[in-house]
């Protein structure tokens, strides 16, 4: 065996070959500089969409429906130290939360607006588990985000104030972890979508689409029972493909056009908010530099046409003043954070984003229908993937005298937490420990409390949902498979 | 314009723009041969062209093909069954006996005869039975609106407030403008028109102050009965056959959601409650029944059971069969099975009903803690299993209007 030094030789060609396209492939995701102004363009919608939610949501009532009304809230595992405050405290945190995106809009104080925008958001998303949405998550997911990104180097009242420098430039990563965060929505929630049911027997749109025989034009063909097959499918290729087709340039006006019709079309039939909106202008961060500079100039001249000139002003000054060197070019120009808090950063980023294509995962630990019994459920962008209902009875039973009651869940839920809690076990498990509690207060000694659950999933009959027998006091809520589910 | 252009000017004379315009992908690599789109232009790629055709064609032309919509159910005519068959004949047959009722009590109150007060008594009770086939119409014109509440609140809650009546009658007060609801309604008439079991003592207790109250009460009563359902007969029936989507706000999602409601207050305050069988309750609590004066709290709540039994079928007062929710069920792929099922707990319900000692009134069967009611209550809550998930699932209504998840 003897060994060819040429061997030697283009192995470590090889690898330098590979280290090389390594250096080069991470420059390009990560440090190479790229224009500000997609960022720029974001924020100005993302905070403009914050204060239009807000609005909604504040106008709809909802701040004394979801969270001053209800006599209980159900916690998110984790957090159950985040309780309501009075009325007069949740509008305060909203108007903060409305006040904080606007002023992350204009890019007025933007760091601490971002964070005030990141808390204030996250923390009303916290008080009751009932509303977790798929695209709260998201929000309060991009809002932290925004954060760490310098979304206010350019066209912002930071810059035009002086308080921070005029960038024109930012490293890649900063735009490169928005879009690794679009994509993990799109492409984990066509993921999901891979499975019999949804697929092989359309269903949930089965049942969702003839529901909608009113909408006009298309309503008619939503009873047919093809059509919810060709949802099925477009709706799982239209998200496991339709990020690449956003980066692939030649196809990125068609894919956003798609986009644009997928999302008006299930805003149309579902009662999703302001979700469509979001996700549109979320997949702009795929646009081209010139169509961000593009459309921002344009946008900026309709409102103020010193603006603009202000900004010309500075990046010509900006220019002239550095033409002598490229490097202090990019100095100038380029927003650089420090050596050492980039690393920490883009560290901490890694771990986010690690955590982000990991957890949707932890399902696979659990031996059972992740629909039936939730574990893994959430967190995972399921979106819109099946149609569940319960009815969930609850029974206290007096411990010493042996008497049981049957609990009037109006008298402690309202209709939405009723619904929610019925089919999703830690929510049950969460409120019989509420009641156990309520009604030793009310005189009941040592109480025990069973449900009666039934869940039907997807239009098939009801079926027993948890051990009806079970004195439901006796379980902790964990992370430990659930065996008192029925499978 | 002029603004942009020069802007545009800057950043192309930037030494840095033209650097990076050649690490687009793309950009730097012109071959010969091939054409460079501006990004405007550029057009999709094959595949996609594909699946955004198929997006077009399935917005424009689906279902030209042979395929017919499979059972289609017409929720116009649905709507319009309930409407003009059932809740318009019911509101105004209601109204009717509401406004005998008001006559009756003048009758009363010009001449206090046990004649009278037996007339007004019976008059008491048609006016109830009329009630009942409303009282799950809290939507619409029985919603709530402004400082109005819902019509069950308005017209009959209870327990009624006792020592507030009394207040009330004492201070000459007929204002009706607190939020004490619990002390007027059909509810408050019973209690000044039976509140005791001898005829005599009750048209003596019947002086000036509770006359007057009494007949406030009934004319306030008749005015909110008279808007209710004059709104039914009017515009609103329109208003609700053409509201004939299945969102939160939609006729058929309110209906149903209200339907349910009202058999889940009967299965709780009207059986549950006076039984004793609630969580927290030490036993039975007949005082807390529905209509405890006239003593026909039994009769009522199961005349409220057959009510939703028929609204359920779609069946009107005459028994006219019409589409109801079991034929909406039917149109739907696995309602059959479903609609077996309800119908086989209906059956279950109705057996357990014969069975139960009619002959004593609610508050006896609860003290002597009778078994059947506590098997009527245990068969209603299965029922709530197959309306409350299984139906409103696979008819795919909204529970509430903040519901759903985003995609």
């Amino acid at each position: 065996m003897s060994v060819n030094p040429n061997d030697n030789m283009s192995i470590a060609l090889g690898s330098r070959k590979v280290k090389n396209r390594l250096r080069r492939w991470s420059y390009r995701i990560i440090s190479q500089p790229v224009s500000i102004y997609p960022l720029v363009t974001l924020r100005i919608l993302f905070g403009l969409l914050i204060m239009f939610s807000t609005a909604r949501f504040v106008a709809l009532g909802w701040i004394e429906d979801h969270y001053v009304n209800p006599i209980f809230h159900f916690k998110y595992y984790g957090f159950e130290w985040v309780a309501p405050l009075n009325l007069e405290g949740l509008y305060a945190v909203h108007f903060l939360l409305f006040a904080a995106a606007l002023a992350f809009m204009l890019g007025y104080r933007y760091r601490l607006s971002a964070m005030v925008l990141f808390l204030t958001f996250t923390y009303t998303e916290l008080i009751d588990l009932t509303y977790y949405l798929n695209h709260y998550y998201f929000v309060s997911l991009v809002s932290m985000l925004f954060i760490f990104l310098p979304a206010h180097r350019a066209m912002s009242l930071d810059v035009s104030s002086s308080r921070v420098r005029f960038c024109q430039q930012v490293s890649a990563w900063t735009i490169n972890c928005l879009k690794l965060m679009v994509a993990i929505v799109y492409l984990y929630a066509g993921l999901a979508k891979m499975n019999e049911t949804w697929l092989l027997e359309a269903l949930p749109l089965k049942i969702w689409l003839p529901a909608h025989d009113t909408l006009p034009l298309i309503g008619s063909r939503l009873t047919i029972p093809a059509t919810a097959y060709v949802f099925s499918w477009l709706g799982m290729l239209f998200d496991t493909t339709i990020v690449f087709f956003l980066i692939h340039r030649p196809t990125r006006i068609a894919a956003f056009l798609a986009v644009v019709a997928f999302h008006t079309f299930t805003g149309l039939l579902f009662q999703i908010g302001v979700f469509p909106l979001v996700m549109i202008a979320m997949v702009l961060v795929f646009f081209s530099e010139d169509w961000h500079r593009g459309i921002l100039t344009s946008v900026a001249s309709l409102f103020n046409k010193k603006y603009v000139s202000y900004y010309s002003s500075i990046i010509s000054n900006q220019s002239s003043n550095n033409k002598l060197s490229e490097e202090t070019d990019s100095d100038t120009l380029a927003y650089q954070t420090g050596k050492t808090r980039e690393k920490v950063l883009l560290g901490f980023l890694s771990v986010f984003f690690l955590f982000q294509l990991l957890f949707p995962w932890r399902y696979l630990l659990y031996d059972s229908n992740v629909f039936w019994s939730e574990e893994g459920y959430r967190f995972s962008w399921r979106v819109m993937l099946m149609e569940k209902a319960g009815s969930a009875t609850f029974f206290v039973r007096d411990g010493q005298t042996g008497r049981e009651g049957v609990v009037i869940n109006s008298d402690f839920l309202n209709a939405h937490q009723e619904k929610q809690m019925a089919m999703q076990p830690d929510m049950i498990l969460q409120y019989a420990h509420f009641l156990g509690e309520h009604f030793q207060k009310k005189g009941v000694r040592n109480p025990e409390v069973r449900a009666e659950v039934y869940v039907t999933l997807n239009g098939k009959p009801s079926r027993l949902f948890v051990d009806n027998q079970l004195n439901l006091l006796t379980l902790e809520e964990n992370w430990v498979k659930r065996s008192w589910i029925v499978e | 314009m002029r603004y942009e252009m020069r802007y545009m000017n800057k950043l192309t004379l930037d030494s840095f723009w033209g650097k990076n315009r050649n690490n687009k992908p793309g950009a730097g690599s012109k071959e010969p041969g091939t054409i460079n789109f501006s990004p405007r232009t550029q057009l999709p790629a094959p595949g996609f062209n594909q699946l955004l055709a198929i997006i077009l064609l399935l917005c424009t032309a689906c279902g030209s093909g042979e395929e017919k919509p499979s059972d289609t159910f017409d929720r116009q005519a649905f709507l319009e069954n309930y409407a003009h068959n059932i809740i318009q004949p019911e509101a105004e047959a209601l109204l009717g006996e509401a406004m005998q009722l008001q006559s009756t009590i003048d009758t009363l109150v010009g001449q206090k005869t046990v004649e009278h007060l037996q007339e007004a008594q019976t008059q008491w009770d048609e006016t109830y039975r009329a009630w009942i086939k409303v009282c799950m119409l809290n939507f619409g014109p029985g919603g709530t609106e402004g400082r109005r509440r819902t019509l069950l609140e308005e017209v009959a809650l209870w327990p009624i407030d006792v020592e507030g009546i009394k207040e009330k009658i004492e201070a000459t007060d007929p204002s009706f403008n607190d939020s004490k609801r619990n002390t007027r309604g059909l509810l408050t008439v019973e209690y000044l028109l039976f509140a005791t079991d001898d005829a005599d003592s009750a048209l003596n207790r019947l002086e000036e102050n509770r006359a007057t109250y009494l007949q406030k009460t009934v004319d306030r009563l008749v005015e909110q009965l008279a808007s209710f359902s004059q709104a039914w007969q009017g515009d609103y029936a329109a208003e609700f056959v053409a509201n004939d989507g299945t969102d939160a706000k939609s006729s058929t999602t309110q209906m149903f959601n209200e339907t349910v409601r009202n058999f889940e207050t009967l299965r709780d305050a009207k059986l549950g409650v006076p039984m004793g069988l609630i969580a927290g309750q030490s036993g039975p609590q007949p005082t807390l029944a529905e209509a405890r004066f006239s003593q026909k709290s039994l009769d009522y709540l199961l005349l409220n059971y057959a009510t939703i039994v028929d609204l359920w079928h779609g069946r009107n007062g005459s028994g006219e069969d019409g589409l109801g929710w079991n034929e909406y069920l039917l149109s739907i792929e696995g309602g059959e099975e479903l609609v077996t099922t309800i119908q086989q707990q209906f059956d279950e319900i109705n057996s357990i009903i014969e069975r139960i000692p009619k002959e004593q009134g609610l508050g006896e069967l609860a003290l002597a803690n009778n078994p059947e009611m506590a098997e009527l209550h245990q068969a209603m809550q299965q029922l709530t299993r197959y309306l409350k998930g299984d139906s409103s699932s696979l008819l795919s209504l909204a529970i509430t209007f903040s519901s759903g998840d985003g995609d």
